[in-house]
């Protein structure tokens, strides 16, 4: 069991949410911001910048000229997808490090965040939520409790794995079981220790229990919950908990979405997956599918 | 044991998701990792020494036709065949070939609305009866990610999940 203080004190010691993913996040929901907004937003950022112009430059867009500007990048990407690199950029610098106690590289975290994310912006579209821009964030930043309790979870030096086989138990389950919290509880101190939006704050807090979500925020919850299912089901950045979770049939029923438009936002989604695992994760560069056994 | 073989030259060869990999050197390691619902297909052809591994996703391309024919390799019924052609490639024969398979991994829900690895394993089973495919092994199903490994040397295939390996 660990002590509310000390996760207190953890979160505490995280660094920041990046002030570009708060900046960029109001510049989204302002129907109004333009494009000299945008280029202002991202300019100062270097890492960010040279990210942009690496995507802009890639195979998947083919262009005769090379993109030099911010300017030029925005033309050839579109608005969205500036927005959406920038977010990326700024959220996966909090994904630096191994993450402790789950068994998965900072790479695979990445990947299943991202993965999370494309997903439920496809699925918010598909049940014809309003801004499905916004709910890419929100997948985002789905699981940011797992930075701060990994490392108690690795301490108590149980064997998770061992738990994980013997039984219908979930990974979430064991995290109750062994630090008297989990991820998703941790994940509601994270979100309002930054003073985020309560979309976020709910997002963060019921993906695992969609059903027990403020009404009002329940759709967003329910997709996010899909998203992050549809993710692990297909393998991006599985944890020591593999697939032993467990979906909520009433976001199912609620979303009314079938297995068949499931499978095709999974297969037409890879490649922007790929990309941004390619151009804005942990380790750039490095092997895109890296190993946990 | 292949001549060419040395132990200490092993090297992988890494098979992302919606992607197929044929090698003949005999120091390969043909490796796919996090294969939940997606299912792998390892060929290998023990008198040629071939070897040959698909990660496809999804069960069919009619799903996405489009896809298709940019990435075949991340459906059943486009992918599978490809790999059997590449194999064909290096004069593999069809009753020559060991076919095992792995994935096809569950989550818990109750109405099978996730249960893409059922589906991606009913479509390739319906292949190979079409096709007179037998398979040698499987390890399917169940809330496992799965991590695939066939050394090009012997046709050795392993599987690993949960912290633990088996030889398939």
């Amino acid at each position: 069991m660990i002590r509310h203080e000390e996760i207190l004190d953890r979160i505490k010691v995280l660094p920041g949410l990046p002030d570009s993913v708060v900046r960029l996040s109001a510049l989204m929901r302002d129907k109004h911001a333009d494009i000299d907004e945008l280029e202002k937003a991202v300019r100062p950022d270097a890492t960010l910048t040279a990210n942009l112009l690496r995507v802009a430059n890639s195979a998947l867009y083919k262009r005769s000229k090379t993109v030099e500007s911010v300017r030029q990048a925005l033309t050839v990407l579109g608005e969205k997808r500036v927005y959406q690199m920038a977010l990326a950029d700024s959220v996966s610098r909090l994904f630096q490090d191994t993450l402790p106690g789950y068994g998965v590289s900072a790479r695979q975290f990445w990947m299943h965040n991202a993965a999370v994310a494309v997903f439920s912006e496809r699925l918010a579209h598909l049940v014809s939520l309003p801004n499905p821009e916004m709910v890419f964030t929100l997948g985002l930043l789905h699981d940011i409790g797992k930075l701060v309790i990994g490392a108690f979870l690795a301490d108590t030096g149980e064997n998770l794995t061992q738990q994980l086989k013997s039984g219908s138990v979930t990974l979430l389950e064991i995290e109750q079981r062994v630090l008297g919290t989990d991820h998703a509880e941790v994940g509601e101190l994270v979100t309002r220790h930054w003073t985020l939006p309560e979309t976020i704050v709910a997002v963060t807090r019921w993906h695992h229990a969609p059903q027990n979500a403020p009404e009002d925020l329940r759709p967003l919850v329910d997709v996010v919950h899909l998203a992050d299912s549809l993710s692990t089901s297909i393998g991006f950045g599985s944890d020591i908990g593999e697939l032993a979770r467990r979906v909520t049939q009433s976001s199912i029923d609620r979303l009314h979405v079938t297995t068949t438009q499931l499978e095709r936002i999974a297969g037409e989604t890879l490649e922007q997956i790929l990309e941004m695992n390619e151009f804005s994760g942990p380790n750039q560069g490095g092997p895109q599918w890296d190993t946990m056994s | 044991m292949n001549p060419a073989y040395d132990e200490g030259r092993l090297y992988s060869i890494i098979v992302d998701i919606a992607d197929l990999k044929v090698s003949d050197d005999p120091n390969a390691v043909i490796i796919t990792h996090a294969l939940g619902s997606c299912i792998a297909v390892i060929l290998y052809d023990p008198t040629r020494r071939v070897g040959g591994m698909i990660h496809y996703m999804l069960p069919l391309s009619s799903t996405s036709p489009e896809k298709a024919q940019q990435k075949p390799a991340m459906f059943a019924d486009t992918g599978v065949p490809l790999l059997f052609e590449e194999m064909y490639k290096y004069g593999c024969k069809k009753q020559d070939l060991i076919v095992k398979i792995a994935g096809g991994g569950k989550l818990w829900e109750d109405k099978g609305t996730f249960e893409i690895g059922k589906r991606n394993y009913t479509v390739l089973r319906k292949i190979f009866w079409k096709n007179s495919i037998m398979i040698t092994a499987e390890d399917v199903g169940g809330p496992k990610s799965r991590t695939a490994r066939l050394y090009l040397a012997d046709g050795r295939t392993t599987i690993s999940s949960r912290g633990e390996e088996l030889v398939l």
